[in-house]
């Protein structure tokens, strides 16, 4: 044996040695272990943990060189991602080491640059326990707590000290098409969570806007599906249809795209419903289910392939396609769920799967798997829904704000009351990593810990079929004086004397406990030694049952029907549409684009890097007097609104512009600075019916020539004969 | 002898670009700002191109993604003034950083636009230097650099291999790209090793390689979408 090895060797054993011994301070001697590495200067050592960037909740594996985090790479073993990461996780460690991360805690004065002030922990925290008390006593239901973090702690905690306080639950902020499709799911499946889509075992997927190989529930997780579904052995190689009125990243990637006028795809899901009840495919009880959901009599078959811009014998053929599938696939969700009849759209296009009689089947819709966490703890009341949220926001001006890791004022719609609150609010308090936003107008900022820097447990949003969370240890030492969202959950908790309600005394302890009962409940007879599993926890970055369960899902007994749009003639005189769409990299949050590598990432279909672009047919661009990489003038609804680079794209429907998602940022960054454009702040139209939300989506808009620009396009190229060998 | 060589999957890249960020951070690539953007200047080993064909409503896409094709008869060698990229015994298409001057030669006689020139020092503010990969030199101004298949990480896996005294196993070198596919598009091995999958991927019926007719012997193979062979295909 090598000496280095010997050491290497000696050191760790010695660390378990003590692992065991130390039963109360285990949570520090974890942390000094993976600071006190027993490799040496320069040597790689490998951690798991699990990615933030988005709720996925993917498992990684995080190299670490002399303290610092040098590259994440899947865990080749977590169900979410088997072993890949998107382009966002792989830049989570730019985040970490982000110069212009919030490195203490400020004082702000809403917005203005004057005044700004740091300040100790201690006097932020009294000046914020202070204020909740004062708001609390006079009016609990003046105080309004938002939470938009993936940790679980943090939401837990949160809650806790909410109902400790006798405040209302804090208020789950999510983007509009999140809780949309959260609602249409509760509706037809009577599920509170999602729907786990069994697309790796479908032979015949049909998405309806579900960008699922962009962002969706987990891009990795369903773009490794679909790999498989095309690939594995089996008798026929699967296949994949994407509805949408643009041709998206998923559109392109899938086997086919089915064009569609711009709020037309629930109609066409109401068409291919039609074909499939008349061709006897569905059970009579789907077809009663069916029936009570949409209840009104069907339009006849030409007028629903003029409202969804499908022809007749297109949507015949796609439903014949369907009826003949053997396992049959439906999904439905994305920007498309935002627009006025989202629900709509997206119970329509779900509900194929009843009539498909798809549910709880291999390869069809599953009843999602979860450990439940919170079994064994005191009770906390779950997050008040984005709907009611907001209802009461517009129902009594909040004496004070409190916002856990999210940006309200970009994700939402300027329609949802958020901005308008904080101005009107007499206190607002932050917690965030970058000034976004929403923390540009805090009186108070409290600066977080970067997922790399804390304990933390992630319950994987992807809704998957195996049950699974993700746990992270403090790997690196805080780059500043910041703190995990729980932790100051809990040190607010003491200072407003409700302790024994939070009784943990950190973060670290609350995922300790967890485990503990987790280890009861999963390891075989509830035995072994805890700390054992503890470590291998923390080293695999989590825990995952190892086989996936097919757990039965019925439709649920229709209670209301689903709100059907009236045909509205268009009287508007601008004669474009413009739509907002989500990339791989851009959506409604905002997310990532703080990151230079994100930033710089050629779109992958439009190749614009570090900016917001108008995408738009070549037919309209010669019309206007534009090519690709010039600026235009976009006016909404006849008022002046902003200028963009024009994308000239072959298949961009004629009349309408796109738009992504997720520019416009008034901070967050040197790299993000009002850089692009938020098309949320133009494209609210109305609420969402039957959810109550602001909606936002296709709105008719003016377009013309500003000018030449000079766009960052990546647009290298083959140099000669293009890809002809790989043409077929 | 070993002979590198990548298989890429066209049935199951989606065109995520999780490839083109990993490659960011395992090499140490530079950041380049909006405005050197803007004049060209953006620097990607590995891009995804992308091919319209067809007009809307009738539009189909094909993703490729393209990085340096490590060529068995690399245009960019021969004209390079100073020996500054050269062809390994492993076939791996080199640069050796501090022999550049910076003529640029190789780029212009590159048909795959996969060489990338540094216009300036590369800006790590303060702590994000801090993530740089300790076993990839930053280059500096005045320098061409380009996808090396990970060479560090071969090195890497050649010298675990050594420590426990065995052969490099077959999946055991992967370059960043690979590793963080979430398809599992891009195979990584040994092309001299008739039963490693990249070997096998290559003598697939779907397999084809880019501007193959130049002459070039790309060592990056690329797998056309439609259903795979029955028989073969690992």
């Amino acid at each position: 044996m090598r000496r280095r090895r010997f050491l290497q060797n000696s050191a760790a054993a010695a660390a378990a040695a003590m692992l065991h011994a130390c039963a109360r301070d285990e949570v520090a001697f974890i942390e000094q272990a993976v600071a006190r590495s027993p490799h040496g200067p320069g040597e790689s050592v490998w951690r798991g943990s699990v990615c933030q960037q988005c709720p996925a909740g993917c498992g990684v594996r995080v190299r670490l060189v002399d303290g610092d985090a040098k590259k994440l790479e899947g865990h080749p073993a977590h169900p979410v991602n088997r072993g890949g990461l998107c382009a966002l996780g792989q830049a989570a460690v730019q985040e970490l080491y982000h110069p212009d991360r919030l490195r203490g805690p400020w004082r702000l004065s809403r917005g203005q640059p004057s005044g700004a002030e740091p300040l100790d922990w201690e006097v932020a925290l009294e000046e914020l326990a202070q204020r909740l008390a004062r708001a609390a006593r006079s009016s609990p239901q003046g105080v309004w707590i938002g939470c938009g973090s993936v940790s679980w702690p943090a939401q837990y905690l949160w809650r806790r000290l909410a109902a400790a306080l006798g405040l209302p639950p804090p208020v789950r902020l999510r983007s509009v098409e999140w809780e949309v499709e959260r609602e249409a799911a509760r509706r037809l499946f009577g599920l509170e969570d999602w729907p786990y889509f069994d697309l790796e075992r479908a032979d015949l997927v049909l998405s309806f806007g579900a960008p699922y190989l962009e962002r969706w529930r987990s891009p990795v997780h369903y773009a490794r599906a679909l790999a498989e579904q095309r690939q594995e052995p089996r008798s026929r190689r699967g296949r994949s249809i994407h509805v949408e009125a643009r041709l998206s990243a998923t559109a392109a990637a899938v086997d086919r795209w089915i064009p569609v006028r711009p709020g037309g795809e629930g109609w066409l899901a109401r068409a291919i419903a039609r074909e499939l009840l008349a061709l006897g495919r569905a059970s009579e009880r789907a077809a009663a289910h069916y029936r009570r959901w949409f209840p009104g009599p069907d339009p006849p078959p030409e007028s629903l392939a003029t409202r969804c811009g499908v022809p007749q014998e297109a949507i015949a053929e796609l439903a014949r396609e369907l009826a003949e599938s053997e396992r049959p696939l439906v999904l439905a969700g994305g920007p498309m769920a935002a627009q006025r009849h989202g629900l709509f759209h997206v119970a329509a296009a779900l509900a194929l799967n009843v009539l498909l009689g798809n549910l709880g089947r291999e390869g069809g819709v599953l009843r999602p798997r979860r450990f439940d966490l919170e079994r064994n703890l005191p009770p906390a009341p779950p997050l008040a829904t984005l709907a009611a949220g907001l209802q009461r926001l517009r129902g009594q001006a909040p004496q004070a704000i409190v916002i856990c890791d999210a940006d309200p004022v970009h994700m939402l719609p300027p329609a949802s009351g958020v901005e308008q609150a904080l101005h009107g609010a007499s206190f607002v308090a932050v917690m965030a990593q970058f000034l976004d936003d929403t923390a540009l107008l805090a009186d108070l900022c409290l600066p977080l810990h970067a997922p790399l820097e804390r304990f933390d447990i992630v319950e994987p949003e992807a809704a998957l079929h195996t049950a699974a969370i993700g746990v992270g240890a403090p790997l690196v030492e805080p780059l500043g004086a910041t703190r995990h969202p729980g932790d100051i959950a809990l040190a607010l908790a003491r200072a407003l004397e409700v302790g024994e309600a939070l009784a943990w005394p950190s973060v670290g302890a609350l995922v300790e406990q967890v485990l503990q009962d987790l280890h009861r409940r999963t390891a075989p007879g509830g035995t072994g030694d805890f700390w054992s599993f503890y470590e291998d926890v923390l080293d695999r970055g989590g825990l995952w049952e190892e086989r996936p369960a097919l757990d039965g899902l019925e439709a649920a007994a229709p209670r209301e029907p689903i709100p059907e749009p009236k045909l509205d003639r268009d009287a508007s005189r601008e004669p474009s549409l413009l739509l907002a769409f989500e990339t791989h990299v851009r959506t409604a949050e905002g997310r990532g684009l703080h990151l230079p590598w994100i930033q710089q990432l050629p779109d992958l279909l439009s190749t614009v890097m570090w900016d917001s672009w108008i995408e738009m047919a070549r037919a309209d661009a010669r019309r206007i007097g534009v090519r690709t990489g010039d600026r235009v003038r976009v006016s909404v609804e006849g008022q002046a609104a902003f200028e963009a680079f024009v994308v000239e794209s072959p298949a961009a429907a004629p009349g309408v512009l796109a738009l992504p998602l997720g520019g416009g940022q008034r901070d967050y960054g040197r790299w993000a600075r009002e850089r692009g454009v938020n098309p949320l702040r133009w494209l609210g139209a109305g609420e969402v019916e039957g959810v109550g939300l602001p909606a936002w989506g296709p709105v008719r808009a003016r377009v013309e020539a500003a000018g030449p620009g000079r766009a960052a396009l990546f647009g290298r190229g083959l140099r000669a004969p293009e890809d002809r060998p790989l043409r077929r | 002898m070993t002979r590198w060589a990548m298989a890429i999957d066209l049935d199951r890249c989606t065109g995520c670009e999780a490839c083109v960020v990993a490659c960011h951070a395992e090499n140490n690539i530079r950041l380049v700002g909006p405005e050197e953007a803007a004049r060209g200047r953006a620097i990607h080993w590995l891009r995804i191109e992308r091919y319209y064909e067809g007009e809307y409503p009738d539009v189909r896409v094909r993703f490729v993604p393209v990085l340096c094709q490590h060529c068995g008869a690399a245009p960019c060698e021969p004209v390079c003034p100073v020996y500054a990229t050269y062809h390994t015994d492993e076939g791996l298409n080199a640069m050796v950083y501090n022999r550049c001057v910076g003529t640029r030669y190789c780029a212009n006689n590159c048909p795959y636009s996969v060489r990338f020139f540094n216009w300036h020092a590369a800006p790590w503010p303060d702590p994000l230097q801090r993530q740089l990969n300790p076993d990839v030199a930053a280059r500096p101004a005045g320098v061409m650099e380009k996808c090396t298949f990970c060479v560090q990480r071969i090195q890497r896996a050649r010298q675990q291999a050594a420590d426990e005294g065995r052969e490099l196993r077959d999946g055991e070198v992967q370059p960043a790209c690979a590793e963080s596919c979430p398809t599992r598009a891009i195979v990584f091995g040994d092309l001299d090793d008739p039963d490693s999958r990249v070997a096998r991927l290559s003598r697939s019926g779907r397999a084809r390689r880019l501007l193959e007719e130049l002459g070039t012997h790309p060592a990056v193979f690329y797998l056309a979408r439609g259903a795979r062979e029955s028989s073969g295909e690992p």
